[in-house]
């Protein structure tokens, strides 16, 4: 008799956990392995430097399914195993454990790891990075000392992690090599806004600044910074950005370039092999243009895209990026995606915490960050997909509503 | 007392909602969103099961009502929880039509 086939999922994370759900949804009988290098199954990771830090979500909110889903739908799910090679001729995954597990199809969604900071001092008790569960448990133990907090890197993580701690009652002061914080996904027109709203909140926002050095005898007590300065501190948050987690991939023949390079049928370029989620660097097929987005709805519908093609019922994943943003009292929501961008439309107002800033490149949408407005972000998605010009002084114009897309 | 029975509550005017469109109203104290898709109406409960946020104040696509804080969606039939980040569904309440008026269910369904 035949074996039925064999589909192998490395990262049993909110991708790799959605693509197993979506197999079986879509009525695949094989067997599903579902791989993770962490102790518990697939979860989410928004909490993680929110609700769930600052200890206001129980801890099964943030699970994916219970562990019986897994059970029940037959889905092999095999914790705290982590990859270290691929033999991709000879089809098998080989585990830290030295355990091979031969695939017929094998998903990558081996996500990402922090990128550390190596200066002197980095080894000491209460530095913290925020990537997994067990990091979002030490650090929110940690904080409920109400400590001095030094967060270094002010991107989504860091500057979630100094609202959660702010809001908490913490002292915060927010270090950031860049001239604002949020630079890289926002720019330095809204980042600017974003460091005005947590000085509003009694955060102390140091920019063009990096750590040079940790000090303590044992614990930590102060960093230093590249400026010179000493900053007192009792925790210290590293959020230095991320990297993808490709290392096992290394001589399999996969190509990797900034993260695993697939088609837009999420498959890379050796047979049966698939990526998806933060670690996939995707050729979006409309905007004719490589994307690696490290968000929540990425993983969730490339997950689902990535499953679906290992069923040879695939469509070209073509999104348009979405990600929010909670920090305070603020709802940030961005759709779309920017890297360049000639002109930012602003419509509301940052000192009311409402408003919308609409990214233009060549007189066309091609984002919109919305904070605390809803309904603009509706608008933008048509105005984005139509892709067609519009007034910038009318989308200013809050007395007017925003422009239908005219037809091309 | 009421026409359309003592399990029911009128909560507003046919006309107050618009096809395509969202209203939330309160309904035995609990917060519901009612959904006008091709000219019926359906109500499902108004607090998303994620975090809180108001579906009132999100969009209807298609049968899915989408939330305005994180763009989660609950299919407006059935309560489903269809698009994450929510997880769990929405309560369903039962809908009725009469005089002018729409009546909701005082407790939900199942």
């Amino acid at each position: 008799m035949k074996e039925p086939p064999r589909y192998v999922i490395l990262g049993a994370n909110l991708a790799g956990g959605t693509a197993a759900e979506t197999l079986r949804k879509e009525g695949f009988d094989g067997r599903i392995v579902l791989v993770g290098a962490e102790p518990d199954g697939p979860y989410e990771r928004p909490p993680l430097s929110k609700e769930y830090l600052r200890h206001e979500s129980p801890r099964d909110d943030v699970f994916l399914n219970p562990l019986e889903y897994y059970r029940e739908q037959d889905i092999e799910l095999r914790r705290g195993q982590k990859a270290v090679r691929l033999d991709a001729a000879g089809k098998s995954v080989v585990l830290e454990s030295g355990d091979e597990v031969p695939y017929d199809r094998l998903l990558i969604t081996t996500g990402t790891t922090p990128r550390e900071l190596r200066v002197p001092g980095a080894d000491r008790e209460s530095i913290f990075y925020l990537r997994t569960l067990r990091d979002s448990d030490a650090l929110g133990e940690a904080l409920q000392k109400r400590p001095r907090v030094l967060v270094i890197g002010a991107g989504f993580i860091g500057s979630e992690v100094a609202a959660s701690a702010r809001s908490l009652g913490c002292e915060v002061t927010m270090l950031e090599v860049a001239p604002v914080p949020l630079v890289r996904a926002l720019g330095e027109q809204l980042g600017a806004v974003y460091a005005d709203f947590h000085r509003e909140q009694g955060v102390e926002v140091r920019t063009n600044t990096g750590i040079a050095e940790f000090r303590g005898s044992g614990r930590l007590e102060a960093a230093v910074t590249t400026s010179g300065d000493t900053i007192p501190c009792d925790v210290a948050v590293i959020g230095v950005g991320v990297a993808p987690a490709t290392a096992f991939l290394e001589g399999s023949g996969v190509v990797i370039e900034n993260g695993v390079l697939t088609d837009e049928l999420c498959r890379a370029n050796v047979p049966d092999v698939f990526a998806a989620g933060d670690v996939a660097n995707w050729w979006h097929p409309t905007w004719q243009e490589r994307l690696r987005l490290e968000h929540y709805d990425n993983a969730v519908n490339q997950g689902t895209a990535a499953a679906k093609s290992m069923l040879g019922k695939g469509e070209p994943y073509a999104p348009i990026p979405y990600f929010w943003s909670d920090q305070y009292d603020l709802n940030l929501q961005y759709l779309g995606y920017a890297s360049r961008w000639d002109e930012i439309v602003l419509r509301g107002s940052p000192a009311e915490h409402s408003f919308s800033a609409f990214y233009l490149l060549d007189g066309r949408v091609r984002a919109c960050l919305s904070v605390n407005r809803f309904p603009d972000q509706a608008a933008a998605r048509r105005l984005i997909s139509a892709g067609s010009p519009v007034d910038g002084r009318r989308l200013a114009d809050e007395t007017v509503e925003i422009e239908q897309p005219t037809e091309s | 007392m009421s026409e359309a029975g003592e399990d029911f509550e009128a909560v507003a005017n046919e006309g107050d909602i618009k096809d395509g469109g969202l209203l939330g109203v309160d309904v035995g104290g609990r917060r519901v969103v009612l959904a006008k898709l091709e000219g019926r109406v359906y109500a499902i409960g108004g607090v998303c099961t994620h975090m809180g946020g108001d579906l009132a104040q999100g969009t209807l696509e298609g049968g899915t009502v989408r939330c305005p804080l994180h763009r989660g969606g609950f299919d407006i039939k059935t309560g489903e929880a269809l698009v994450p980040p929510p997880r769990r569904p929405e309560p369903v309440y039962d809908v009725k039509l009469q005089g002018g008026r729409i009546w909701v269910s005082r407790r939900p369904r199942g």
